[in-house]
């Protein structure tokens, strides 16, 4: 399942639950273009999140063709209006939709587990895709828990110093992981640890949390790390919080488990609910020891930029520094960033 | 400040109303009025989304809607939009958000509007909305609910959509301290049901050429005229308008229209020039999107199933398609010439599909034009700029007719 299954099915957002892609019988691919964004601002409005124009001119250039479908969420505004353009730009791969509630409660757990069914049965009917059962899903989901403790185990080292991983080396593992391949990953990591045995983090300079929506260059990392920081934990899209929670393995409703776990997990700027994501933050900020707070924002996302000025207050008031760093995906303007981040830096001490 | 402004605002649309009994100050009168009482002691406010937010549930029990995006929208009418931004800005607001939440967050930080019992928004029909609703709710240390609809029409969503607003009917019946009464929302329902013969009968006499009411009053009371839904201030308005248009049919409107154009999403709320640069040019707006009727007739011993698909069928819920679905009857009916996008910068829903209202239009053979242009921070806007774009268009448009 998963590692040796012949076709691919790209996804671009954590919350879209994997496990059902496996027992689908694809691989799970997370899509993570490298193109130019403004290439796309003849479809879609300029003013719209780079990461999603990015993706959108990549896929009508035939870039993603070698997938066999991809599952868009209605993670945003943006998102939702990338399915409807990709449906009459896109020729290859087909995409399909999947709705999420913003809230966490019963009814939306109910509904969002429905609509994972129809998802499995959809991707079902996808060339290549095979008939998702019940022991299938239980199957791929004790997959992706191991995954996810595996990530876990990564970041509590990166916290503590262990294990002498460097934000840059776990910055690349969460580059490398697009193919989500639960057999290989916790070999890699164990490779890594025999690699490196008893290494512990060199550098005693401040100590940084990134957090913020999807951060796809590890410029801004080793910018960090070349400071002399030490980068202690990434809250992004696919840091922490994407692998935090385990789903409950076993269940006779896997879809309600999956349902339950990905509206439970710590939630992104996406989903409702403001006090808990600066609860969360508190928690980061005082678990990681964090000196200083890097926000790492994709410009034009509502979700996150609306969140910013709370967040900064909040880190304000753990006693940590915040500092808000806006990009356009590519990062195009990484000098003035290094400037930004070294000042920041200097300031920390 | 707010407050004052709506006391004189009110004042003077009494006056009006001495003179003559019409539409417009009548309008106004019951809006500023209804924004007022939200000051009142005792009273109990609830922020809403008016045209999202099926209304009619409001209408059933004693409280005050106060829509906190038309509140920052009128302060901009009133030129106090701007402080209210900085406010916002100077707190680390980003200006890439939608100038209206920029407004309403400054107005908390000053202190200008009334203090909410219960804030509720829905998830239509952008994100920034219900982002804003959260972060008010956390500011005012009050409770909020957030209205999720989900993208298709299947059982389950009208289920579930339904069941929302059962908890919402809950929450304010603990609010207000008393039940919902039931007969008092199939008595709201059945209003909200004549309310929208009349806008049918409403949207027969706009088909008049040329056309019998001012543009941006008509897409101004398509969005705003919500906020009475289910009540009998709506029926009022309804009515007052079609004698009013009635009324100008029969004198006979002597002003030529040159072109029709189709108006999309919202309008700008500031001092502009684009409803004059159109009038200077004769073009007609006889119809906008937020003004078409998409929702059946609801249920009167179904209510809360009515209200649900009222939000589902919301053009803005689910694909872009569906914002032009019809449109060839409407161009026939409407003798459309052209559509408008009016593109605010931080409205991403309505705008990223632009190229969907393009291609619509470019099938009927029409052309389209997307106005980049904000809704309510007059800042950047250059009429100079704007005026050449709709001269262009306009360009188009004759062209075509002479071609
Ligand atoms: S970064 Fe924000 S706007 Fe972009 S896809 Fe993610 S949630 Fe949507
Ligand atoms: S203009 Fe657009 S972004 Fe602004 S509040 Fe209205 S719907 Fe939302």
């Amino acid at each position: 399942m998963g590692d040796n299954a012949l076709g691919k099915a790209g996804y671009a957002c954590s919350y879209v639950p994997v496990e059902i892609i496996l027992a689908a019988g694809f691989k799970a691919e997370r899509l993570i273009p490298e193109g130019r964004s403004s290439d796309a601002e003849g479809l879609i409005h300029p003013n719209t999140c780079c990461y999603v124009k990015n993706l959108l001119s990549h896929a009508a250039k035939g870039a993603f063709s070698d997938h066999d479908v991809v599952i868009l969420a209605n993670s945003c505004d943006a998102m939702r209006k990338l399915f409807d353009l990709w449906n009459a730009r896109v020729d290859k791969p087909v995409a399909l939709f999947m709705d999420i509630p913003k809230k966490r409660d019963q009814g939306s757990i109910d509904l969002f587990s429905s609509g994972l069914r129809r998802l499995a049965l959809r991707l079902e009917k996808v060339p290549g895709g095979s008939e998702v059962t019940g022991e299938g899903l239980n199957e791929a989901i004790r997959q992706v828990n191991k995954v996810r403790s595996s990530w876990m185990d990564v970041f509590s080292a990166l916290k503590d110093g262990r294990d002498g991983f460097s934000g840059a080396e776990v910055f690349s593992l969460m580059q490398e992981n697009t193919g989500l391949k639960p057999g290989a990953l916790s070999d890699t990591i164990a490779d890594y640890k025999r690699a490196h045995p008893g290494r512990t983090s060199a550098k005693n300079g401040p100590r940084i949390l990134i957090m913020g929506n999807i951060l796809n260059k590890a410029v801004l990392v080793s910018m960090i790390e070349a400071a002399g920081a030490k980068i202690v934990g990434f809250n992004t899209c696919f840091g922490m919080r994407h692998h935090e929670l385990m789903v409950e393995e076993d269940k006779e409703d896997p879809f309600d488990a999956l349902a339950r776990r990905y509206l439970k997990r710590p939630s992104c700027a996406r989903m409702m609910g403001i006090a808990d994501q600066i609860d969360r933050l508190r928690s980061d900020v005082a678990g990681t020891m964090a000196d200083g707070v890097i926000i790492s924002c994709v410009k034009f996302c509502d979700n996150l930029s609306y969140n910013v000025p709370l967040f900064q207050e909040t880190v304000k008031s753990t006693g940590a520094r915040c500092l808000v760093l806006e990009n356009d995906y590519e990062f195009s303007d990484s000098e003035k960033t290094r400037i930004k981040v070294e000042a920041f830096l200097e300031m920390l001490g | 400040m707010f407050k004052d402004m709506l006391e004189g605002m009110t004042q003077m649309m009494e006056t009006a109303l001495k003179e003559k009994k019409r539409f417009l100050p009548l309008w106004y009168r019951e809006w500023f009025g209804l924004f007022l009482k939200a000051y009142e002691p005792g009273r109990k406010v609830i922020y809403t989304s008016m045209y999202a937010f099926p209304m009619e549930l409001l209408a059933a029990f004693d409280v005050v809607p106060f829509d906190f995006e038309v509140a920052g929208a009128l302060m901009t009418t009133m030129n106090q939009g701007v402080p209210l931004m900085t406010e916002a800005e100077g707190r680390g607001y980003t200006m890439d958000m939608c100038s209206f939440h920029r407004a309403v967050l400054g107005g908390y930080y000053k202190n200008c509007f009334p203090r909410p019992d219960l804030l509720m928004t829905t998830s239509f029909y952008c994100d920034g909305k219900g982002k804003t609703n959260d972060l008010l709710s956390y500011l005012w240390n009050t409770e909020s609910f957030f209205l999720d609809v989900p993208h298709e029409i299947t059982r389950d969503a009208v289920r579930y959509v339904e069941n929302q607003l059962r908890e919402v009917a809950t929450k304010l019946g603990e609010i207000t301290g008393r039940k919902l009464d039931k007969d008092r929302l199939r008595e709201s329902v059945r209003r909200s049901n004549y309310s929208r013969r009349l806008q049918i009968e409403i949207l027969e006499l706009l088909k008049t050429r040329p056309m019998p009411m001012n543009p941006k009053d008509m897409i101004g009371y398509s969005l705003h005229g919500n906020l009475f839904s289910g009540t009998t201030v709506k029926e009022m308005l309804d009515e007052q308008l079609i004698h009013d248009i009635k009324e100008k049919i029969a004198k006979g409107i002597s002003r030529k229209e040159s072109h029709r154009i189709f108006w999309f999403a919202w309008f700008p709320v500031y001092q502009e020039n684009v409803f004059e640069t159109f009038k200077n040019h004769q073009v007609g707006i006889p119809l906008c999107e937020t003004y078409r009727v998409y929702w059946d007739e609801m249920d009167e011993d179904n209510p809360f199933e009515g209200m649900a698909l009222k939000c589902l069928k919301n053009p803005f819920v689910g694909p872009a398609s569906r914002r032009v679905e019809g449109m060839d009857k409407i161009k026939e009916d409407y003798a459309l010439e052209g559509a408008l996008l009016f593109a605010t910068p931080a409205c991403r829903h309505a705008n990223s599909p632009h190229m969907f209202l393009k291609n619509a239009f470019a099938e009927l053979g029409i052309p389209f034009l997307m106005l980049d242009m904000d809704i309510s921070d007059p800042r950047g806007f250059q009429p100079e700029q704007i005026r050449t774009r709709l001269e262009g268009f306009i360009e188009v448009m004759d062209n075509k007719n002479r071609g």
